[in-house]
């Protein structure tokens, strides 16, 4: 080896801990990158796979109704349809134990679920259901605690448990785990379905058609409904599908653009980390810098030297950030897949990934560092000899020297460290930034964390019910409400109308000008339904035909306060309705709501005086209350022969909502720790070549009597100088983007979250900075007590 | 024989710019110094010495005047031709040693071999034994410069200096970090490299040394005096 290079290998040799703190500094960012990309792809690849090997449909369609196998078959033979399959899906109660208590779930069924032709489910173990013998979900086993193969669950049939056999687990591409989902799914044959549900038949269908193109399913969903009409079925709703894109794709393709963000920006914090390092490395090593070029070293000789030292960093750095990138990003890929119910692929480098690891962990700390090599070996040799000793740096010239040592009357332990503090501008610069931007990361992702719980709650509050019920048929509202207001723990009740319709802009007509509306009639007046409007007004009883729309909605149909209309009602046609009020919901199927006067509503359904469903409000607003007027509700009515068809807890349906969106929250706070570790690391770097910077000044102090403990103080204190100042850059950087970091956000998952500031993260991360702080000085603090005066003057 | 010169300075000046105004280092100061000549300089701190060594050295370039060294004119040459012509034609010699610390002691000495691409790769090692054998050091060759003794140090430091076979060997201060033993020994080295033919010149403080070399140059405010003149 040639003996420059030789210099170059000892040199990092000998610094163990400046080499173990550039290779770190690297290491992150490298490894965020990977960890990203990789889970991004393995995700991606994995959904497209699975849900190509399940051969898609190209659409759902949910029926008002059932159908028998012959309906199908005749729906196969409209030109435009290319396939047809039906299934079924009910909700029913559970239970493991007789003694148990039951629990809400749901049961599938098809014709023949081991042939199945479009999104397909597949059999991870055991058999398929066969008569008493049932299938169950694989991801609920842990989920909701269903059994396993062998095992025993009890049905509610006639208000009487029926025990059927565990003989298979499934996997249903449609169906996730919790909080994705909120019941257990169990798979039965037709004849188990029938006496189970109690109906037999299919009131779903999946159909593909000869050509996919949205167009072609529209036309070919219209050709079906027409078709089912005419028999006296309909199709409530529907659902358009990419043949070879999971329906979930848009979603995960938001959640990795997040992440992906947040890994470069950990890069981002790495380079500068490393740029720091780097400046440092090349600060110290100026004289002998000097004493090469006096020697005979030409600069290109010196840079290739100090590059050849930058590219070995590279190379240590991704000894460690490759594996544990990729370790990393195959675990975060398993969980989103499983969150996600698709298999997980087992453990992969992926050759892409490890490329672009290399490229960024040999390119990015080459470029960090040219420009500190090139400063730093354009010195000239007298100025660069020169450079020994105590007073490097010209103290005092500049501003923030003149105003750090303007500060007078304050220990002088600690007008040591806070001047010291700011004596190199660049380093301070970019630890500083580095310390800011993680900092205002969590301010951000903490208030994001807030909003979304927030927005929840104001849209659960809007809708201020606390139980609701579904009435398997109408009732009349007059004789039900006094009912239920009669039972114990009620304060109130009312009634609304639920129906899916069309809606479409006055005028306009064919493929694409039709909008699936969920349509609520509410009652004008009521104390429980105080939406939150984001323009116009609320309805009034005096209006004829006034609506409130979803904000969204209206958005994609292009229509606003004043706008008309137009409502296809099922069984009552089309009448027009005017907009009176936007409003903030996250109901229906894409936040595709409408709500208007019960009351008009039913005399345009030729329906006065009937509803379906009930909304309660109890004495007390907590949990317990709310599932005993459930319970008390289900045990109540079915005493009087009129059945619940499915009733809901707000609290619990609150809490599922807000565990939805904390799974995205918690991965953005995991993105965080991994920033906060990097500006401790910049931190706990910077005052490490402090350090090497001033052991003459140490020795000096120690000489004119510093104790190790007065040394460690001017360090630390240097320290949370550091870390305070960068928490006073944080909070307002956090708060002020912390609503476009929302509103990003909110826009990539679809859900329109209104900026709520979290300001107990500001002092959490006061808490952390100042933990950090001490944590990342202790280290070049305790090395600054070990120097002794001899060493420490002696040292060149 | 009439002989070389080695060293031609013809009025050169240096300014410095202070907080306080421009500081003349060096007033238009001329030298002629002929190979094989042993030339100590002496001068109260802040007179210019360093200065002067810097001029010669190449270290450093005047603010005017010309300086001619081993017959090259430095004024035009660029840095890195400097560092090349330096690396061949100089051995510097610091009062700090300023051995670089992570190499051995040979390591330092094949050092400037290795930039000048001077000796081949092979020869190195045993061209640096040579040396430290000149210097009676062969036994400390393959110690790290922390390991050793200040003397020692120094006396490796003028190996390193030697290592290309310079015309001219500079020494700034090179025994005033040294205790009085260690600088005689040090000295006699130096002396050594002048009956071989070197041309040497060194800044000193020490009266005692500077008694013993043949030529000494007084530095002082910026000017050069021999013998009480100006030298010619």
């Amino acid at each position: 080896m040639k003996i420059s290079f030789l210099k170059v290998w000892r040199d990092l040799w000998l610094n163990k801990g400046r080499t173990l703190m550039v290779i770190m500094s690297i290491s992150v960012g490298v490894m965020a990158v990977g960890m990203v990309v990789s889970s991004n792809i393995l995700v991606t690849r994995q959904m497209g796979d699975t849900h190509i090997e399940s051969n898609p449909s190209h659409a759902l369609l949910y029926l008002a109704g059932v159908v028998d196998e012959d309906t199908i078959s005749s729906l196969e033979r409209i030109p435009s349809v290319k396939g047809v399959e039906g299934y079924s899906n009910s909700y029913i109660k559970w239970k493991t134990t007789l003694d148990g208590k039951w629990e809400d779930g749901s049961i599938i069924s098809y014709a023949e679920l081991e042939n199945q032709t479009y999104d397909k489910m597949t059999l991870k173990d055991g058999a398929w259901p066969e008569s008493k013998f049932i299938g169950v979900e694989e991801v609920h086993i842990q989920s909701f605690n269903a059994p396993e193969i062998g095992g025993t669950v009890y049905f509610e049939i006639n208000e009487h448990p029926r025990a059927y056999t565990v003989n298979g687990i499934l996997r249903n591409p449609w169906v996730f785990p919790a909080p994705m989902s909120e019941n257990a799914a169990f798979y039965v044959t037709q004849n188990d379905f029938a006496k189970i549900a109690g109906y037999y038949g299919f009131d779903t269908l999946q159909i593909t058609v000869p050509e996919y193109s949205k167009e072609n399913v529209e036309f070919a969903i219209d050709e079906i409904n027409d078709k089912l009409e005419f028999q006296g079925m309909s199709i409530a709703f529907s659902e358009i599908l990419h043949p070879e894109e999971h329906f979930l794709q848009e979603i995960v393709s938001g959640v990795g653009l997040v992440l992906t963000v947040m890994a470069i920006a950990s890069l981002g914090l790495s380079v500068m980390l490393v740029i720091n390092t780097i400046n440092a490395l090349i600060a110290q090593q100026i004289p002998q810098i000097g004493i090469m070029k006096t020697i005979g070293s030409t600069r290109r000789q010196i840079t290739i030297l100090y590059m050849s030292a930058i590219f070995i960093y590279g190379l240590l750095s991704l000894v460690i950030a490759v594996p544990i990138g990729a370790y990393a990003g195959n675990a975060l890929a398993k969980w989103m897949l499983n969150l996600l119910n698709v298999p997980a692929t087992p453990f992969e480098i992926l050759p892409n990934v490890l490329l672009l690891q290399i490229f960024i962990g040999l390119i990015t700390p080459l470029v960090a560092g040219i420009f500190p090599i090139l400063k730093g070996v354009a010195i000239p040799a007298a100025q660069a000899i020169s450079q020994t000793g105590i007073g490097r740096g010209q103290y005092g010239y500049r501003l923030i020297d003149r105003l750090t040592s303007g500060i007078r009357g304050i220990p002088i332990l600690a007008a040591l460290a806070l001047r010291n503090t700011f004596r190199r501008p660049g380093r301070v610069a970019l630890t500083l930034l580095t310390l800011t931007i993680s900092g205002a990361f969590f301010i951000m992702v903490s208030s994001t964390q807030y909003s979304f719980v927030k927005t929840i709650d104001t849209i659960f509050d809007g809708f201020g019910n606390e139980v609701q019920i579904e009435f398997e048929q109408d009732q009349r509202i007059e004789e039900v409400i006094p009912l239920i207001e009669s039972r114990p723990n009620v304060k109130n009740a009312e009634m609304w109308v639920f129906r899916i319709a069309d809606a479409k802009v006055p005028g306009t007509s064919g493929p694409g000008s039709e909008y699936e509306v969920f349509v609520r009639g509410v009652p004008s007046k009521s104390p429980i339904f105080k939406p939150k409007l984001t323009a116009g007004r609320t309805l009034d009883p005096a209006d004829a035909r006034a609506i409130l729309l979803n904000q969204k909605l209206a958005g994609k149909m292009g229509v606003g306060i004043g706008d008309e209309i137009v409502i296809d009602l099922p069984d009552a046609g089309e009448s027009n309705w005017t907009i009176v009020g936007l409003v903030f919901d996250l109901g229906g199927r894409d936040q595709n709501t409408a709500f208007a006067d019960i009351d008009t509503l039913n005399r345009t359904l030729n329906n006065v005086g009937k509803s379906a469903v009930v909304m309660i409000q109890g004495t007390e607003q907590n949990l317990e209350i709310q599932q005993a007027i459930e319970a008390d509700m289900i045990e109540f009515f079915d005493a009087k022969g009129m059945t619940i068809d499915s009733s809901a807890v707000a609290t619990e349906e609150r809490n599922n909502a807000a565990a939805q969106f904390g799974i995205l929250t918690n991965l953005l706070m995991m993105m965080t720790v991994m920033m906060a570790i990097v500006g401790s690391m910049g931190l706990s770097g910077t005052l490490s070549i402090n350090v090497i910077e001033r052991r003459r000044e140490i020795g000096v102090m120690r000489a004119v009597g510093a104790s190790s403990k007065d040394v460690g103080i001017v360090f630390t204190g240097e320290g949370l100088m550091l870390g305070l100042t960068s928490w006073l850059f944080a909070v307002p950087i956090g708060l002020g983007v912390g609503p476009v970091f929302v509103k990003a956000l909110g826009s990539v998952i679809d859900f329109p979250a209104e900026y709520h500031p979290a300001i107990n993260s500001v002092w959490i991360w006061f808490g952390i900075v100042v933990v950090l702080s001490i944590v990342a000085s202790w280290i070049p603090a305790r090395r600054a007590t070990q120097i002794s005066v001899n060493e420490s003057l002696a040292y060149e | 024989m009439a002989k070389n010169i080695i060293i031609d300075l013809q009025g050169i000046g240096k300014t410095f710019d202070g907080p306080a105004g421009p500081i003349h280092a060096l007033k238009e100061v001329s030298l002629k110094v002929y190979s094989g000549e042993f030339v100590g300089v002496r001068g109260p701190s802040g007179s210019g010495k360093s200065t002067l060594i810097n001029m010669i050295t190449g270290i450093d370039r005047p603010t005017r005047g010309a300086v001619k060294v081993t017959g090259e004119l430095l004024n035009n040459m660029s840095e890195d031709q400097l560092a090349r012509w330096r690396g061949k034609n100089v051995g510097v010699i610091f009062q700090f040693f300023q051995l670089l610390p992570t190499l051995t002691v040979m390591e330092n000495i094949i050092l400037p071999m290795e930039f000048c691409h001077a000796w081949k790769p092979k020869e190195r090692p045993e061209r640096a034994m040579h040396l430290l054998d000149q210097v009676g050091m062969t036994d400390q060759a393959q110690k790290l410069p922390n390991m050793l003794s200040g003397g020692q140090q120094q006396r490796a430091a003028i190996a390193r200096s030697l290592a290309n076979e310079p015309a001219l060997v500079i020494g700034d201060e090179p025994t005033g970090n040294l205790d009085s033993k260690s600088a005689d020994k040090v000295f006699y080295l130096f002396e050594e490299l002048v009956k071989q033919g070197k041309t040497f010149m060194m800044v000193t403080h020490d009266l005692g040394l500077a008694s013993r070399i043949p030529r000494v140059i007084e530095v002082l405010d910026g000017d050069l005096f021999e013998n009480g003149n100006r030298p010619k």
